[in-house]
């Protein structure tokens, strides 16, 4: 069984990733003057920062149901395979036999 | 640009908006709402993009980099947390038909007219600046536009005859539209479709200016990113704002994100249209990403058009929160100035439109009518129909904070930049946030405590904010703001207590919220809350688990129906009143006919009703005045509490017992399956060893018969016959030697001779043993066991065993004639490896893991006879795992099977000892 909440949790995992990742002491990293790519290298970071973290919330989101659970994965098959059914035509088996 | 394109565009564009917000509330009239789609919800939360980010952000962009970025990274963290708190906020608001923030607060700390009051003039005292704010962006825009093709500086506030003041038209204009479509009717717990869509477009059309003129300048009039990054990085004056520069720089960083946090909260709009007009708790889902993803949209071209305004243009020559339109008209775009224009005027016009609609309805229930309530000639003991003075207060006070809103803008506007302007109303709003958020989660937040906080959060703000802005415009000496009050340089309004790290903003945030949080968690602590206080708190914080079944407030007290009815009809109108009763009477299967006293259900119910109408604080005290007692007391208060948790917990016990059961029967069931399977497998194997043990006793019994009957036989064939006894004889002790072997090595009863010695002669003499099968079944055999092998522990015979039955399985299974086995052993890291390869047909994948089971037989088509016991290879197994070594098979059907297995090493064993010793 699927944890209650869980869909809820991984959202406000996300949420602790941006509350990070826009920190001043991270943001100090990439607080240059510089261009990567043509693209200040700031607002390069800030905006894929931004972008994973709305695209993610997304996925989790579409899975999320009223009461914050995640989806159950579609309902597995519920008959077992047929026990021990050997297959046909294909002969091996085992035994012990002493030497003669 | 001639004057008459520029207004009839905006009067067609304001006519289209129009039209929309009409078919919208005309579908949602005829029942078919226009907004289901949860696409409309998240536009219209895109409110928050005003004009103050369609002209501002670039201003503050060209001044000081990415520190316009905040203000849209606090609200995607906040979404990020909606699914907790957004949504918690909806269902409570639903619960208590709250429908602005004042009744929020107020209804949270016990329906307290007081704090209603209290938040309704923060809120319009500090919102003012921000609708002045639209006015200043509309008119600005307007003037740049009409000089078009030179490009101007637009003309300071406040300078043209009133009558000729374009800001003024507008204002006006959007004030009409507030009062069509946000004031149509009372219950204002009924949503405003129409309104929400037409905000729901506007949001498009600033996103699609916007982009549009990104795109242009990037792309048109630059050749890419890159190429404009490029040229600006030349210049080290423009590239300072690659890198977060402005006044109180990174530490200012955090505050503004705090702020923008708080806003997207606290801002009447916004609560406005998340929650109030929110239609359906599901569509918060796609908001969570959809209005991030709005914002992320909006500021993508924000730093470009900044750059590309600073490079393009002298500098002091255009004001920097004008270069969204002036770019467009430096390049003789004239169409594309008008679409930013229009851009512009649609950020502007739905802040407005929604902001007063909320303002409108808190004024009215919070403050007016409370007045007007107690007013003696406007008193109780009437019966008038109050529902058109409703709608008269509020249409009424819309036009009010509009035209103060623009009495604003002439008096100040012209001293701040765009954004500082809004910012300081975010102060003003973030002021809320303490008491409203820690009053969803913290039951503890008492009335008193959210008043002393709301109080000094809002005294602080107006010191440090505020009045400097009103000194700075001339209206108060600037005295006090660069000396500090009386003289003293602590109480420097801008830097406070000598706190210099932050730029004003970021300042003004840190005191008054710092203090107003302080406060309120304080004074909470320190003072008690009454009973309907502790009834509030609980049902805000526990909504999602007492939920509607809770919704019960405690009045004792009894009312005539009668009474009760009119009471309602008088701020809802007769028909809705009458609809709302009728409406509960057949949800609880009642007839109200019969009914004369109303009871403690059907009193709430009406407060329910009217709270929607006049807000919760006045609510109450109109039920109040009615309905005869008075709330419960503060212990029965507990006991109903106390009870409520009971039963609640009760019910999750079960709901646990539940879940745990089913488990458990879906494990049974699985248990079930596997002992049918085996019960299976032991029928099966009793005829296999029945018919094992009868074919050799057949075959004596019938010799010997013969034997018996015949004792003339002659020698030779009497030998023979004996013979064959024998061997039978041998082979069923043989079977049940087996049979004993395994059910003693399963019950651990098989005595073992463990000891040390040289593998290599122990596997020769197994295929010794098998050599006669080989030579008769013609098969070759290729031995590969070195000399000198290290020793190993194990019961040699039982190891001699396991070689002979890998062996004999091998010779039993492959063709005579073309059969080859290989036999291999190697000392292997602290183990021998031992193994038997053969060239038969394999087994199938599915069953290599289970012929180490008992009974388990791979059966052949052509022979359904079974061609072992089935109890080799468990042995083996048992044997092996006993050593401490494994067992295991590779094969790839048609292509043999190679049987493996490992014993360990002697001076591994040895080694371990020691190490454990």
């Amino acid at each position: 069984m699927r944890r209650p909440g869980l869909g809820a949790e991984r959202l406000v995992g996300l949420f602790l990733i941006g509350a990070i990742g826009f920190s001043p002491p991270v943001l100090t990293l990439f607080n240059k003057p510089a261009l990567v790519a043509g693209v200040p290298l700031l607002y390069l970071y800030l905006f894929a920062l931004w972008v994973l973290l709305v695209a993610l919330a997304g996925v989790v989101v579409m899975q999320l149901m009223p009461n914050g659970e995640i989806k159950p994965p579609p309902p597995a098959n519920e008959e077992l395979p047929p026990p021990a059914a050997p297959r046909a035509g294909e002969p091996r088996a085992d035994a012990m036999e002493g030497p003669r | 640009m001639a004057g008459w394109v520029v207004i009839f565009a905006s009067l067609a564009y304001l006519s289209l908006l129009f039209a929309i917000a009409y078919y919208g509330d005309r579908r949602a009239d005829q029942g078919r709402s226009l907004i289901k789609n949860p696409a409309f919800y998240a536009l219209s939360i895109a409110v928050y993009a005003t004009s103050w980010t369609f002209y501002g952000s670039v201003g503050r962009a060209a001044e000081s980099g990415a520190e316009f970025l905040p203000i849209y990274l606090g609200p995607t963290l906040v979404f990020l947390l909606g699914w907790f708190m957004l949504r918690k906020m909806i269902r409570i608001s639903k619960v208590n038909r709250i429908t602005t923030i004042a009744d929020f607060v107020a209804a949270r700390y016990g329906k307290s007219q007081l704090l209603a009051g209290l938040v309704t003039v923060i809120a319009v005292v500090g919102i003012l600046p921000y609708i002045s704010l639209q006015l200043k962006a509309v008119s600005q825009s307007f003037s740049v536009l009409l000089a078009y093709p030179e490009v101007t500086r637009p003309d300071p506030a406040g300078t043209t005859f009133l009558l000729l003041d374009e800001a003024l038209w507008v204002a006006l204009l959007m004030a009409m539209f507030s009062i069509l479509f946000g004031t149509r009717h009372i219950d204002a717990a009924e949503h405003h479709q129409g309104m929400v869509a037409a905000i729901a477009f506007e949001s498009i059309v600033k996103l699609v200016a916007f982009l549009a003129v990104g795109l242009f300048v990037t792309f048109g009039v630059f050749g890419g990113f890159a190429d404009l990054f490029g040229k600006a990085a030349a210049n080290p004056d423009i590239a300072r704002i690659f890198a977060i520069t402005g006044t109180g720089g990174i530490s200012s960083w955090v505050m503004l994100t705090f702020l923008a946090m708080a806003a997207i909260v606290c801002l009447p709009r916004q609560f406005q249209v998340m929650v109030v007009e929110n239609l359906n708790e599901r569509d918060l889902k796609r908001a969570i990403w959809l209005f991030p993803a709005y914002l992320i949209a909006i500021n993508l071209f924000v730093l470009p058009i900044a750059v590309a305004g600073i490079l393009h243009f002298d500098k002091g020559t255009v004001a920097p929160d004008t270069f969204v339109l002036s770019l467009p008209i430096a390049e003789r775009q004239p169409w594309l100035a008008l679409l930013v224009f229009l851009g512009g005027l649609s950020a502007a016009t739905g802040m407005v439109i929604v902001e007063t609609i909320a303002l409108s309805t808190m004024v009215c229930n919070d403050l007016v009518m409370p007045a007007l309530l107690r007013s003696r000639w406007f008193g109780l003991a009437q019966r008038a129909d109050l529902t058109k003075a409703l709608l008269g207060v509020r249409r009424g006070s819309i036009i009010v904070i509009v035209l103060l809103g623009y009495l604003y803008y002439r008096l100040i506007g012209e001293t701040y930049a765009l954004v500082t302007i809004g910012l300081v109303s975010f102060v003003a709003a973030a002021q809320f946030a303490p008491a409203m958020i820690a009053g969803m989660f913290w039951k503890g937040g008492t009335r008193a405590g959210a008043f002393a906080g709301l109080v000094s959060g809002f005294v602080i703000w107006t010191y440090t904010l505020l009045l400097p802005s009103f000194a700075r415009s001339g209206w108060l000496p600037l005295d006090f703001v660069d000396n500090g009050l009386f003289g003293i340089d602590m109480l420097k309004p801008y830097s406070l207590f000598g706190l210099t790290q932050f730029d004003a903003i970021g300042h003004a945030t840190f005191w008054s919220l710092g203090v107003n949080i302080g406060v309120y968690v304080a004074v909470s602590m320190l003072t008690r809350q009454d009973a309907i206080e502790r009834i509030q708190a609980a049902q805000f914080v526990d909504v999602f688990k007492t939920g509607a079944a809770h919704e019960t407030v405690f009045w004792r007290g009894t009312a005539t129906l009668t009474e009760l009815r009119d009471l309602v009809a008088r701020f809802v109108g007769q028909e809705r009143a009458e609809q709302a009763f009728r409406d509960y009477a057949r949800a609880r299967a009642i007839n109200l006919d019969k009914t004369r006293e109303a009871d403690a259900d059907l009193i709430s119910f009406a407060e329910r009703v009217l709270a929607g109408a006049i807000g919760a604080a006045s609510a109450r005290v109109m039920v109040g005045s009615v309905a005869k007692g008075e709330m419960v007391g503060i212990d029965e208060v507990m006991r109903i509490l106390d009870e409520a948790s009971q039963i609640l917990q009760y019910s999750r016990q079960l709901e646990l017992k539940s879940q745990q059961l089913e488990a458990a029967t879906r494990d049974l069931r699985e248990a079930n399956l596997r002992l049918q399977e085996l019960d299976r497998l032991k029928d099966d194997f009793l005829s296999t060893v029945s018919h094992e043990l009868r074919t050799p006793l057949t075959s004596i019994r019938s010799f010997s018969e013969i034997l018996l009957d015949n004792p003339a036989l002659d020698r030779v064939q009497r030998g023979n016959f004996i013979g064959i006894i024998a061997r039978e004889a041998e082979r069923l002790t043989r079977l049940i030697n087996q049979l004993l072997d395994l059910a003693k090595l399963e019950a651990g009863r098989l005595e073992w001779q463990m000891s040390d010695f040289d593998p290599g002669p122990v596997v020769q003499d197994a295929v010794a043993a098998v050599q006669g099968l080989i030579v008769e079944k013609h098969i070759k055999l290729d031995s590969d066991v070195p000399d000198g092998l290290p020793f190993v522990r194990a019961d040699k015979d039982r190891l001699t065993q396991v070689v002979i039955n890998l062996l004999s399985n091998a010779v039993k299974f492959i063709d005579p004639g073309q059969g080859r086995i290989w036999v291999r052993a190697r000392a292997d890291g602290d183990y021998l490896e031992v193994s038997v390869r053969d060239n038969g047909p394999g087994i199938p994948h599915d069953w290599q893991d289970r012929i180490f089971e008992r009974f388990m037989q791979v059966k052949n088509r052509d022979d359904p006879k079974p061609q072992g016991t089935g109890l080799g290879l468990p042995i083996c197994k048992q044997i092996i795992e006993f050593f401490g070594g494994r067992i295991w098979v590779v094969s790839r059907p048609g292509h043999g099977a190679t049987f493996n297995f490992t014993v360990p090493l002697s001076r591994a064993i040895t080694r371990k000892l020691v190490a454990a010793a």
